[in-house]
């Protein structure tokens, strides 16, 4: 009988969270114009021309590998993981941040290769 | 040294999933399961191979640019079949499973192998396209220190599997009903860390509002680049700096299978209910 209960409300349940999720979306700061943000990885480095970035600000990563090895450009503050060839550019869009310190590294050289963005 | 810890973690996380599977079978004595799990490892294995072999533009598109989409998709499915799997081991370790009658019974088993060979195949493929991508990223670099990093990385795979493989040599002995009750937290923990993560990614892709972006910052106590923070963040969800609307999903999500999981505790300890199975 438990099963049976639990296995109609859960979906229900998540569903109303969703829901209760998605009805803030439209409230949301309006998105401006969208700031690039170029990174090039060279030497399993990050090379950056933009490091600090207005609040609720949508940005997009462009990121072009330069060197001669893999990276996987990755951030946990900012959710994204994705893996970048040499010589391939990979965008990846971020929606508007609050204000706060968001880090992102190369997971397959996380010694050196790391770089953060800060809002305000 | 590096690319062993790095390889090391992938396949860590994925045998960690497919040694619970295989060994929530073998104490559940249903061996004939077992080729769900294996057949969701060699298929996400051949899929692997044959996605490098076939075009290196579409590992580079699915571990690239669809990477996200892929990634969303897992972490929602996987923590799906998790929860599907902790209600099933529930009723399999109180031996309620074989009450369920006819039809009922028989979907909750046809459902069950698909999430087994699904949630196999999902772990395996994500980590393994990764892992796939990474070596191959340094058997393709020119120079002379490659054989050794290519060696490390092979080591660092036996290391991932042989340390799962140990810690379930010793999980199998802990008597049935415990065993079920200690896998059950730890997938009801997994699946609470997918669903961290796949919020995570939907907030970011502006899918959901953060609602606050940053509510805390515990980055000096436990760091995600740290060894025991990355462990935390990979298999947990943690997050040093996490939105609001992740933090609610997840803890929504952890207290309410928590709570289910604990009456059920109670309830099977409750003078008169049905005696547990003892392993043998």
């Amino acid at each position: 009988m438990n099963f049976f209960r639990f296995k109609k409300t859960c979906p229900a349940f998540f569903l109303a969270v969703i829901v209760f999720f998605l009805s803030f979306s439209p409230a949301r700061a309006t998105p401006g114009p969208v700031l690039r943000i170029d990174v090039a990885i060279r030497h399993h480095r990050f090379e950056t021309n933009v490091r600090v970035v207005p609040k609720g600000q949508p940005l997009l990563f462009h990121v072009t590998n330069l060197g001669k090895s893999m990276e996987e450009f990755e951030s946990y503050d900012m959710a994204f993981e994705v893996v970048v060839r040499p010589g391939q550019t990979v965008e990846i869009p971020v929606s508007g941040l609050g204000p706060g310190t968001y880090e992102y590294f190369g997971d397959f050289h996380p010694r050196t290769a790391r770089g953060t963005i800060t809002v305000k | 040294m590096e690319t062993f810890l790095i390889v090391m973690r992938e396949s860590l996380e994925a045998a960690l999933l497919v040694g619970i599977l295989l060994t929530t079978i073998r104490k559940a004595e249903r061996p004939g399961d077992r080729k769900y799990v294996i057949g969701g490892v060699a298929a996400a294995l051949l899929l692997c191979g044959a996605v490098l072999a076939g075009s290196r533009d579409l590992v580079a598109t699915l571990s690239g640019p669809l990477r996200n989409e892929l990634d969303i998709l897992v972490f929602f499915l996987a923590a799906f079949f998790l929860t599907t799997m902790v209600v099933w081991m529930h009723y399999h370790g109180k031996d309620l499973s074989r009450q369920l009658s006819g039809r009922v019974g028989q979907l909750l088993d046809s459902g069950e192998h698909w999430a087994l060979f699904l949630l196999s195949f999902f772990g395996v493929f994500r980590e393994g396209l990764e892992t796939i991508l990474f070596l191959w990223g340094i058997a393709t670099q020119m120079g002379g220190a490659n054989l050794s990093e290519i060696l490390w990385g092979v080591g660092g795979l036996i290391a991932g599997i042989g340390l799962v493989v140990l810690l379930f040599r010793g999980l199998v002995r802990i008597p049935l009903h415990h065993f079920f009750s200690v896998t059950s937290v730890l997938l009801i923990l997994f699946a609470a860390g997918m669903i961290s993560a796949g919020v995570g990614r939907l907030v970011m892709i502006g899918a959901l509002p953060p609602l606050i972006s940053q509510v805390w910052d515990s980055s000096r106590l436990l760091n995600e680049h740290d060894i025991l923070g990355g462990f935390m963040a990979d298999f947990f969800g943690y997050r040093a700096r996490p939105s609001l609307t992740v933090v609610l999903t997840t803890f929504t999500y952890m207290i309410v299978m928590m709570l289910w999981w604990l009456r059920s505790h109670l309830h099977s300890l409750r003078p008169g209910s049905q005696p547990v199975r003892k392993s043998r």
